[in-house]
């Protein structure tokens, strides 16, 4: 966990308005100066990295039952809430949303054999927005491409844009005695954009 | 980590899929990588450009991979219309660009303003029949904590407006008192001329009409088809902006049309335009 101190505790009580956007008349925009923007981004980053692994272990047609039960529980704790929602398409070009435990329960039973990914090192994170339930949500775009396999036969490819939202949540803990602030990252919502096959 | 990251949006996209067809798989080229850097990918992404905003990944991107380059403000304006088929007049969005980037009085976007909407345009199904729903936003930022949330404002479902039709022969006569308003159950069937037994200073709320219906379960919401956002902030300025999604530099949440209005015609569009009541 990262200390609240480095970035967050300022905002805590009242958001700071970026000297920047203060000069041109605008607010309150929480902005973070460049090495706290860096810190939440790659704080984000770790957390779908954590959940990529959880979804290997659930995507695998050689995970154990068990195993892939207790991913995603594991999955689900990185989500803000069981409520957090994942967008979908339907063959029909329809949207759906699920909710990310009933998601994960159904990616159990959809197994490829193989998957491939290709992916822009580029990825867009905004700024940070205070929400009224005290945490600050901001949203992640990044670019890629999914190729599926079955019996090493590609049978699925294309390239999409996802946007993922991000709630950085602060929380108390006790250390030797002492209350401190610390902040932690969770996924939200998953939107998608169109794709090319 | 970045591949796990990648790896785990792939296996989100997995289950859109449900008929798989076996394709040729080609990898990202440097050309959809350079798109996807100059594509804006969120609103929020696009007012960052608009105002020039420092530590964006559009600057640092320019500043990486084009160094001996100067990039202005008066640059990513421009490239924050879009080019295809443009619904905006060269000599207007000149001056719009001109004027915004005027170095003595800059104007900017500003996320947190009351003068800025988002518009939906909603699938729903009316009593099963599949319909369309607009939906109008905008940002509401609480004066004591400063916390933002986006609220509805506005909403227009035409399939329940009322009827305009008239008929000068169909009134509750000024003796209707006498018995006990004997004509109004009559006059409350006569849906189709309806407003002839209503006040001339009856306002119909679309927002309200639509909730009512929602509540009933006549309406049940299915999808959102389409976002378009509507910029009135800047003095004699309005624009709006909408995502194109398409190959090329020349992508994603761009300036759609733009126009003059005075504070009047502004309030006009707020009205009719956005629905707000």
């Amino acid at each position: 966990m990262v200390s609240a101190k480095s970035f967050l505790a300022k905002f805590e009580i009242k958001p700071v308005v970026d000297s920047a956007k203060k000069k041109k008349g605008l607010g309150p925009e929480l902005d973070l100066d460049k090495a706290s923007y860096e810190q939440f981004k790659q704080k984000s980053l770790q957390k779908t990295d954590d959940l990529g692994k959880y979804l290997n272990l659930i995507a695998n047609k050689s995970t154990e039952s068990a195993i892939a039960n207790k991913a995603i529980e594991q999955a689900v704790g990185l989500f803000f809430s069981d409520s957090s929602l994942v967008e979908t398409t339907k063959p029909n070009g329809d949207k759906d949303q699920q909710p990310i435990r009933h998601y994960l329960n159904r990616l159990k039973l959809l197994k490829y054999s193989k998957v491939l990914i290709e992916w822009t090192d580029i990825s867009y994170v905004s700024n940070l927005r205070k929400a009224p339930d005290g945490f600050y949500y901001g949203v992640i775009s990044l670019q890629q491409k999914f190729s599926g396999f079955i019996d090493n036969k590609l049978v699925y490819s294309d390239v999409t844009k996802k946007n993922v939202e991000i709630v950085l949540k602060t929380y108390k803990k006790e250390v030797e005695g002492e209350s401190v602030e610390l902040w932690d990252v969770f996924l939200n919502n998953v939107g998608i954009s169109a794709s090319r096959n | 980590m970045k591949k796990s990251i990648l790896f785990l949006l792939a296996i989100i996209l997995c289950l859109h899929h449900y008929t798989i067809a076996q394709v040729i798989s080609t990898p990202i080229s440097q050309k959809e990588k350079q798109d996807f850097a100059f594509e804006v990918k969120t609103i929020d992404e696009f007012i960052e450009r608009f105002n020039n905003d420092q530590y964006t990944l559009i600057r640092q991107y320019l500043e990486t991979n084009f160094p001996k380059k100067t990039f202005t403000r008066y640059d990513l304006v421009r490239t924050l219309f879009n080019y295809e088929e443009p619904l905006w007049d060269k000599g207007l969005a000149a001056e719009f660009v001109s004027t915004i980037c005027d170095t003595t009085k800059e104007k900017f976007l500003d996320f947190y303003s009351d003068t800025w909407y988002a518009q939906a345009e909603c699938l729903v199904k009316y009593k099963g029949i599949p319909k369309k729903v607009t939906i109008t936003l905008q940002v509401f930022v609480s004066d004591r904590t400063g916390a933002a949330k986006w609220v509805v404002v506005g909403a227009r479902a035409p399939f329940l407006d009322f009827s305009k039709r008239l008929d000068s022969k169909k009134f509750l006569n000024p003796i209707s008192h006498a018995t006990d308003f004997i004509g109004l159950k009559r006059a409350m069937e006569d849906k189709m001329f309806v407003r002839n037994y209503l006040t001339e200073k009856f306002k119909e709320s679309h927002l309200n009409k639509y909730l009512a219906a929602v509540a009933t379960g006549d309406i049940v919401f299915q999808q959102i088809n389409q976002v378009t956002y509507h910029f009135l902030s800047l003095d004699n300025w309005l624009f709006t902006a909408k995502e194109y999604t398409r190959p090329g530099r020349n992508s994603g949440w761009l300036i759609q049309t733009l126009s003059k209005r005075t504070n009047a015609e502004k309030e006009d569009y707020k009205k009719n335009i956005l629905f707000c009541d």
